[in-house]
């Protein structure tokens, strides 16, 4: 189209819309207005007596404010709000899906880890210490009856369906030696304490499990040492407490050990390896 | 013809008395918006309306105009958007018939794009362009924005416009051509 021809169209289009819209014959101006004042007037002018602050600030105003109307603080807008939220949700799934899926299966080992969190969580001051046994055809979530009696060594090992250890060397202040056998359901486990005029020094206890065993012991690092050390071939934690009190535990392929009392390092180290 | 020219900027400090400004101001802009309306939505009765709301609009969301000077193109833009969205809620569109006929004739000679007489013609032709087009073409040669402001309107790209522009002139044009041809 030729420069001559794209000036007539432009002409033509403008008179046509110019002439449209002058052939349309608006209602009264003023009786629309009074329409309008009537029907949104109430919602959109405010009065002097609803707003006394107003020219004081000398804000651009002419709708009245709704003081009624909850205003949400800027900043989000509902649709934004919703995605946070869904999005932060998502988050924290994902999360604790990923800690579930990048950490051990396994209940005791999920435990440790679990156990672990809380050892960072306060600082350097607790340290963990799990041992367990593992064997296959263990029950749970039966009713368990305890009996507890006190024997001599002859009725214990006649009682108590496995092999006991009984240390060789015990210090010779200690006079006294009480057995008891305690049974738990189907778990039999075996204490030995040794008295010094009647006060409890050392307690050895062993416990023997047809199932899974976890023990699970958290220790204030402030008020206790813990070592790792090795009684014949097994490793051992032994725990050296700030008031002069000693700990060791270990386990060998079926029992649980557990040797507590008022000795030193060397003593209770000595007596572990002298039990047989 | 109504002047185009927009509302005199008041004074902030006027604003004050936000009555009798409204009133100002739809008293000033009515007839062009309410013109605007009629002859895009081709329905007076439902213009009345348009107008009503979009003046609500206005002065309900008049914290957001920048300039109070720019108080009619922004009018003009929130009335443009009622209508289409009306106009496409309503699905009412007057069949164009026949236009296709008039395709192969659209090497309008210079006579074809001559005025014809009288104003009958005006309501035809407008009927038959659809909406879209009408609406383009009333914002460029009714409101005369310019390109970028039309590409701003439809927040489309300036070549967008040019093309949507070029496609209803000549859809104008095969319609007048062919309103002219039958007489």
């Amino acid at each position: 189209m030729s420069d001559n021809q794209e000036k007539k169209l432009d002409d033509l289009i403008k008179d046509t819309f110019a002439k449209a819209a002058d052939n349309v014959t608006p209602p009264s101006v003023q009786a629309e207005w009074e329409k309008f004042e009537q029907k949104y007037g109430h919602i959109l002018f405010a009065n002097e007596e609803d707003t006394p602050n107003q020219k004081e600030n000398n804000l651009v105003y002419i709708v009245k404010p709704q003081d009624n109307v909850y205003q949400r603080p800027k900043g989000f807008s509902n649709t934004n709000r919703t995605r946070v939220r869904l999005t932060a949700i998502a988050c924290i799934a994902a999360i604790i899906f990923g800690l579930f899926m990048i950490k051990p299966q396994s209940a005791s080992a999920l435990g440790k880890w679990f156990i672990q969190i809380f050892t960072k969580k306060s600082g350097e001051t607790t340290e963990f210490i799990q041992r367990s046994v593992t064997k296959e055809g263990g029950n749970t979530g039966q009713y368990i009856e305890i009996d507890k009696q006190e024997l001599s060594l002859e009725e214990a090992r006649s009682q108590v369906p496995y092999a006991f250890l009984v240390p060789d060397y015990i210090p010779p202040y200690l006079e006294q030696r009480k057995i008891y056998v305690e049974k738990i359901g189907e778990i039999y486990s075996v204490a030995l304490e040794y008295y010094q005029e009647s006060n409890l020094i050392i307690s050895i206890i062993q416990k023997k499990y047809d199932s899974v065993y976890t023990n699970s012991t958290g220790y204030d690092t402030d008020d206790s040492l813990v070592n790792k050390i090795q009684i014949g071939n097994y490793p051992a934690n032994l725990v050296t407490f700030k008031d002069g009190s000693t700990k060791l535990v270990w386990n060998d392929q079926s029992l649980f050990y557990e040797i507590r009392g008022v000795l030193n390092k060397d003593e209770i180290i000595k007596i572990a390896q002298s039990m047989k | 013809m109504l002047s185009k020219e927009p509302t005199k900027p008041s004074e902030p400090s006027d604003i004050h008395a936000s009555k009798e400004i409204a009133e100002k101001l739809y008293l000033e802009n009515y007839d062009y918006i309410h013109r605007t309306a009629s002859v895009l939505l081709q329905d007076k009765f439902i213009a009345d309306d348009i107008v009503q709301e979009a003046f609500f609009k206005a002065f309900k969301n008049w914290n957001q105009l920048r300039d109070i000077g720019k108080f009619r193109p922004w009018l003009s833009t929130i009335a443009t958007n009622l209508c289409r969205n009306h106009f496409h809620k309503s699905k009412r569109e007057i069949p164009i018939q026949d236009i296709h006929e008039a395709d192969h004739n659209t090497n309008l000679e210079d006579n074809v794009l001559s005025k014809l007489e009288g104003d009958d013609y005006i309501e035809t032709v407008l009927r038959s362009l659809g909406y879209d087009d009408r609406e383009i073409l009333m914002l460029r040669y009714y409101h005369e924005l310019s390109n970028k402001d039309i590409a701003q309107h439809y927040q489309i790209t300036i070549g967008a416009t040019y093309v949507r522009l070029f496609r209803a002139k000549e859809k104008f044009k095969k319609v007048y051509a062919k309103i002219r041809r039958e007489g």
